[in-house]
């Protein structure tokens, strides 16, 4: 991995959700440090992340890595 | 109130490499009458309104109704439908919480096709100071007096 920004920067931040999910749904631990759930909708990611134990996860869409956000959809 | 920015693994589109980027994702709340749900949510300087995927109306029971500004528009002029609907919304920090209600703006399209949450101007940055810290990837924010709070600034400790 090639950082764009200083390393010590990154490691202090949330952290990345795996390539693996590109495209899905995951939902993280409250300290955002443990995907505890994943899926091709929220509902799904959240489902599993209730099914867990964890009732207040927080949802991300994982981008994919190809794709670049420029404010348009479609 | 202060959030770390979220990174992502992106690509050098260049070279094809892997990289990882900064993007000012915080968690945010929505509130509806069947319960609330906390998404990592990309505040966006150029997005004009706070804009949701349907499903997040639908699971929650937030009502919806025509949007009069009908269609959003992105770079390169591709459009998505938008229905329009009032959320109770929060936002929170180790220390506190702050909560509002706005219209919020959905998007009504097919589910994983377009699952962008945004916030934008309407309903979130007017009422902010927003301080970007692009170096160290922090956002600052600083309510104003015309945040509609339906809830105190309180301390969560």
């Amino acid at each position: 991995m090639n950082p764009s920004v200083d390393p010590s920067v990154i490691e202090d931040l949330p952290k990345a959700a795996p390539v693996e999910f590109a495209g899905q749904w995951v939902a993280w631990n409250r300290e955002q440090t443990e995907i505890i759930g994943h899926g091709s909708t929220w509902m799904d990611a959240r489902q599993m992340a209730i099914e867990g134990g964890s009732s207040d996860p927080i949802l991300q869409k994982v981008p994919r890595p190809e794709s670049v956000f420029i404010g348009a959809r479609r | 109130m202060k959030f770390r920015y979220r990174s992502v693994i992106s690509m050098d589109s260049e070279t094809g490499a892997p990289l990882l980027l900064m993007r000012p994702e915080i968690p945010f709340t929505v509130v509806g009458s069947r319960g609330c749900v906390t998404y990592s949510a990309l505040v966006d300087t150029g997005a004009d309104n706070v804009v949701f995927p349907r499903s997040v109306a639908d699971q929650l029971g937030i009502d919806l109704s025509p949007s009069h500004r009908s269609e959003a528009v992105g770079f390169g002029g591709g459009s998505v439908a938008l229905l329009c609907g009032t959320a109770t919304l929060e936002i929170a920090d180790s220390t506190s919480v702050l909560r509002w209600s706005s219209q919020v703006l959905f998007s009504d399209c097919q589910p994983q096709d377009d699952d962008v949450i945004l916030l934008g101007y309407f309903g979130f940055l007017e009422f902010f100071q927003a301080n970007f810290d692009g170096l160290r990837g922090w956002l600052e924010l600083i309510a104003n007096h015309r945040l509609p709070l339906d809830k105190t600034i309180s301390s969560r400790n």
